[in-house]
């Protein structure tokens, strides 16, 4: 299987092998594509209109990519192209509809990242909008001098530590009718909020998230990240609700890195949970946590390709072996807090069933794969995760509760949120 | 005095309080009071309804009339309302829908003598919703939508009396609504409006909001009157009967058999076929507990469809017929086509 640059040869020997992002449209594609200098492989993202519709590894020979392989490979986009162009129609109708969006970026020690972020955002082709920085426990004060040479960035500082306690801030200083989140190692695509928000003309969508693609795809981390782990699903929109999947199995429905919400459904489905998510032990599942409340109450979920953030993946090994743990635990967290405050009853069966299919099956399958040795490393990472996800769950919220009763009093959401539903 | 333009026609039953809050909402509107009225159906109320309105009368801004009747049937109500009705043009309003301020404006700017124009209900839910309300409340808003789309073609299925205006003389031009219907007289007015080449038009803003709160059981019990109602409408309207009971093609392959099963149940074993239904509707509750939604999905699914049957089951003696009568109507339009041919 030729994807993502990783290849297995029949030696069982791993090869992996740098490779350039370029992105091509397929109505000006009329020569060959060069590739840049020290890449044998490259990431062709094909784009139609503003819209991506479909990626693909190409090898090159001599710095060039032919014309005849890559309109080779769009000509097969047919189906997303087409979905592309229904997407443009709909879209029409609601173009007139432009509401104020707060855009909430939750950062923490990382400055230079946030840098490129923000500069990306206000270059989005929406005007209504607001960007607001969360600044989550830092431990100096970088960030606030970064934003304070933006000049339309809200800077707020939040002395607790927890991506969702950032969010909840985020969320209830946000002026929006809808609150759109990104990460701060991310950049938006300059279409990113517009695409998101024309999804929203029907109000039972409380949620829309984004494709996310890598900005780069320098090292062995990265590389296998975007294989296993990545965080787009495809280039077909979709929607999500209880009718069309099972709630418990949110995650698929997209990431926090890159959705909208709708903050008048915030006194339905209250706020992000702050046991969980980086920064708490339980170390991420917030994002899914909340696409399932939604979920289940009566909300839909839309997921459109067109909204596209680039991600930077983690560089080193390290941090993607604790990554791909706290996914593991994440999962395991939030599906206990689904049981617990949802009493979502068929997790006792479910929960244990994805254990064994999932976790334990790419365990074995990593043991059998002996060339594979950051692979099995992951696999058992993300076991031991799931292992300790409950667990990790309880003492971060037995954390927070104490949290709040000493220093921070959670406000109820009711009656919190005004915002005036789209006419 | 300017004289009426627009008749708001309310039955109501037993629904007192919503109704005051109602006639309130009603009281403070953009459109000037002195061109509109109001005409409140009593239909056999018990809890004062009448005496609260005629209270009310003395201080509202604009005319309200109170007929009292024993008619036990929305659609009499509405015509009798529409009968001492003066506007030019009537809005059909339903008891359990709040109008917000610009909703009569939102109305009259849409309205003309060949138009009728269905307003918006946003469905409301309670605080601690039923699944049953969650999933009608997407249903409705997505109806909505559909309807809200730029080039969305109108079908007689998008008449909801509920927020409905158009012309008085439109009205009785078509007939007035059918009284001798259970359910779906509206659907059945939306056949004959259309038949008269009526223009249906959408008003998003002029919105009401739709208390929701009908609950599974009842829904369940209207999928087979609804049926019913559908044969009905089939023997009066028969070009339409392929439309009013269309095919399902999306039931799973493994379905199959089981709604094949349901169906022969229906004609041949009513008892039994009354007996199970009962049952599936007991699971309903312990699977809304258990939070087991799919389940619950697949059993609504599964007792609409059986109830829908049972409501054909009690016009028609064996689906054999159930499929002529049918058919019948492709005959007549075979025979159509060739004469135009």
């Amino acid at each position: 299987m030729p994807a993502w640059g990783l290849q297995m040869n029949t030696r069982g020997k791993k090869m992996y092998e740098r490779t350039a992002i370029i992105e091509a449209d397929i109505e000006n594609l009329k020569q060959d594509i060069k590739v840049p200098d020290g890449y044998k492989r490259t990431l062709i993202i094909f784009r139609y209109r503003e819209r991506v519709i479909g990626k693909k590894i190409f090898p090159s020979s001599g710095g060039m990519i032919s014309l005849i392989d890559a309109l080779d490979y769009a000509e097969s986009l047919s189906r997303e192209i087409y979905d592309a162009d229904k997407c443009r129609m709909e879209a029409g109708q609601t173009d007139n509809w432009e509401p104020f969006v707060s855009v909430i970026v939750c950062t923490r020690n990382r400055t230079d990242d946030l840098r490129s972020c923000l500069e990306s955002l206000t270059e989005t082709d929406y005007a209504n909008k607001e960007i607001v920085v969360v600044d989550n426990a830092p431990d100096d004060d970088k960030t606030k001098v970064l934003v304070s040479l933006f000049k339309d960035v809200r800077y707020i500082h939040e002395p607790c530590k927890g991506l969702d306690t950032a969010r909840n801030t985020g969320l209830k200083s946000a002026r929006g009718e809808i609150a759109a989140f990104t990460d701060d190692d991310a950049c938006a695509d300059r279409s990113w909020l517009k695409s998101l928000v024309r999804n929203f003309s029907n109000p039972v969508t409380a949620i829309v998230t984004g494709i996310t693609l890598p900005a780069e795809l320098e090292t062995e981390a990265q590389l296998y990240f975007e294989k296993t782990n990545g965080f787009d699903r495809n280039f077909l929109r979709r929607v999500f609700d209880v009718c069309s999947i099972n709630p418990v199995a949110a995650g698929r429905a997209g990431a926090g890195v890159n959705m909208a919400i709708r903050m008048s459904v915030l006194r339905e489905t209250g706020l992000f949970d702050e046991a969980l998510d980086c920064g708490t032990l339980s170390l991420s599942g917030g994002d899914q946590e909340f696409f399932y409340r939604a979920m289940i109450r009566g909300y839909r979920i839309i997921y459109e390709p067109s909204a596209l953030v680039w991600h930077r993946h983690r560089r080193d090994t390290a941090s993607l072996e604790s990554t791909v743990f706290g996914y593991g635990a994440g999962v395991f967290a939030w599906w206990t807090r689904a049981l617990l405050a949802e009493k979502e009853f068929k997790l006792l069966l479910l929960a244990p069933k994805w254990l064994l299919v999932y976790n334990i099956k790419n365990l074995i399958s990593s043991l059998f794969n002996s060339g594979d040795k950051l692979g099995r490393r992951l696999a058992f990472a993300e076991f031991k995760g799931a292992l300790q996800g409950p667990f990790r769950y309880l003492s971060a919220r037995r954390y927070i509760r104490s949290r709040s009763i000493t220093d921070k009093v959670i406000e109820k959401p009711a009656g919190m949120y005004t915002a005036q539903e789209h006419e | 005095m300017r004289s009426t333009l627009v008749s708001i026609i309310i039955p109501t039953h037993n629904r007192a309080e919503l109704l005051m809050q109602q006639l309130t909402k009603l009281s403070d509107q953009t459109f000037s009071s002195e061109l509109f009225e109001v005409i409140v159906v009593a239909d056999n109320c018990t809890d004062g309804t009448a005496e609260a309105v005629r209270k009310y009368s003395a201080e509202s801004p604009f005319r309200l009339t109170v007929l009292e009747k024993y008619f036990c049937s929305a659609a009499m109500s509405r015509n009798h309302g529409a009968d001492k009705a003066r506007g030019e043009y009537l809005v059909f309003l339903d008891d359990d829908i709040l109008p917000c301020r610009e909703f009569l404006e939102k109305h009259y700017e849409m309205l003309d003598q060949g138009t009728a124009v269905v307003g918006y209900s946003k469905p409301v839910i309670p605080e601690c919703p039923s699944l049953w309300q969650l999933n009608a409340r997407r249903w409705w808003e997505d109806r909505f939508c559909q309807m809200n789309a730029k080039d969305y073609r109108f079908t007689y299925k998008d008449i909801f009396s509920g927020n409905l205006s158009l012309s008085a003389e439109l009205f009785f031009r078509a007939g007035k609504f059918n009284t001798v219907l259970k359910r779906l007289e509206d659907y059945e007015l939306g056949i004959r409006l259309l038949k008269m080449n009526t223009r249906i038009r959408f008003a998003r803003s002029a919105e009401g909001l739709h208390c929701e709160n009908t609950d599974v059981e009842s829904w369940i019990n209207r999928q087979m009157q609804e049926a019913e109602a559908n044969i009905h409408i089939g023997i009066i309207h028969p070009e339409m009967r392929r439309e009013l009971f269309p095919q399902r093609h999306n039931i799973p392959y493994t379905y199959r058999l089981i709604f094949s099963l349901i169906r022969n149940l229906a004609f041949r074993q009513k008892i039994i076929s009354r007996m199970l239904s009962g049952i599936l509707k007991m699971t309903l509750g312990p699977a809304e507990i258990l939070n087991l939604r799919g389940v619950w999905l697949k059993t609504i699914g599964m007792l609409s469809y059986m109830e829908e049957w049972r409501g054909i089951s009690t016009r028609m003696k064996n689906a054999e017929e159930f499929d002529a009568w049918l058919c019948e109507t492709k005959k007549t339009d075979k025979e159509e086509m060739i004469y135009v041919w």
